[in-house]
């Protein structure tokens, strides 16, 4: 399947009301990157758009979009990261660390600088990476990636710079 | 997820009110991003040119390399003091000032959808999604 026919079927899921396009909160910002999130998490940042927490998200998919610096690996600290790599499942979380509870958003990459944020959890009910929970997270991920997405498979890079321009690695 | 920018900026640009905390939020992490932003592409540009390294970095500022570490990879505990500790030693200087109103942010022409026009361009089946934003981008001007 072709870039172009991938292309297609975002814009099927958009007129569907299944994922949602994010463009920068202030207009004067650029649109870099490309986000969509999926119809919950939409749900979550608009419902929540008075609350710290979301807010803080929603801050962070800005910078994401308007091509700002990302700081990217597996540090606790890191903004964007890859899940377990070694198994190039293509999964990708952003963390929102600041205030508690944290949120961690996961989702794929189409292309580079193109991702869908599909799915998300709180990160003290996510407790460590190789917990029930972080392994049901990731799996949701995938199957929403499927039933909006099959047979067309997200992107699968060999380096974080693969997936995302303009980052800084830790 | 596209908001009106007047709504958005309403009760900062409006009137007198208490600001929500989501906005405050929002901007407090905006701001991180920024300076995050700012100060680090200039370490990334000094690594390059200068050879200037992480571990050069710890020495200029008598801390611990793990410090520096954390300080590069998040804007999230920043202090003015973190900010004034690395604005000397990676830029060599210091932040200079000024308001950008909200009331004068000017409009964006074009927004993410506009990658799904994509049958509407001359890309080719390869042509990446960053690739046709930039293409429509440029039909906008």
């Amino acid at each position: 399947m072709s870039i172009k026919e991938i292309l297609e079927i975002l814009k099927e899921r958009c007129d569907e009301k299944v994922i949602f396009p994010i463009d920068p909160s202030l207009s004067g910002d650029p649109i870099i990157r490309t986000l969509f999130v999926s119809a919950e998490i939409n749900t979550m940042l608009q419902d929540n758009a008075e609350g710290e927490v979301w807010s803080e998200v929603r801050a962070i998919m800005d910078t994401f979009v308007s091509g700002g610096l990302i700081s990217v690996g597996h540090k606790a600290t890191s903004r964007m990261a890859f899940l377990k790599p070694k198994k190039n499942e293509s999964v990708w979380e952003i963390r929102a660390t600041k205030p508690k509870p944290g949120i961690r958003i996961l989702g794929q990459f189409i292309e580079k600088d193109l991702f869908v944020a599909l799915v998300w959890g709180y990160r003290k009910d996510l407790k460590n990476y190789n917990s029930i929970a972080w392994k049901r997270i990731i799996r949701n991920c995938k199957v929403e990636w499927r039933k909006l997405f099959e047979p067309y498979e997200p992107l699968m890079g060999e380096t974080y710079n693969d997936y995302v321009s303009n980052i800084f690695l830790n | 997820m596209t908001m009106s920018q007047t709504s958005f900026l309403t009760e900062i640009i409006g009137g007198n009110g208490t600001i929500s905390k989501g906005k405050l939020a929002y901007f407090r992490e905006r701001q991180r991003n920024r300076l995050y932003d700012f100060i680090v592409s200039r370490f990334l540009e000094k690594e390059r040119s200068e050879k200037f390294s992480k571990a050069d970095l710890a020495r200029r500022l008598n801390k611990e390399p793990a410090q520096i570490t954390r300080w590069l990879s998040t804007p999230g505990n920043w202090t003015l003091d973190t900010i004034s500790d690395l604005m000397l030693a990676v830029c060599g200087g210091e932040l200079e000032f000024k308001v950008a109103p909200f009331v004068n942010i000017k409009q964006r022409n074009s927004n993410s959808l506009e990658i799904l026009r994509v049958q509407n361009t001359p890309a080719s089946p390869t042509t990446k999604p960053t690739m046709i934003l930039k293409i429509l981008k440029h039909a906008n001007t």
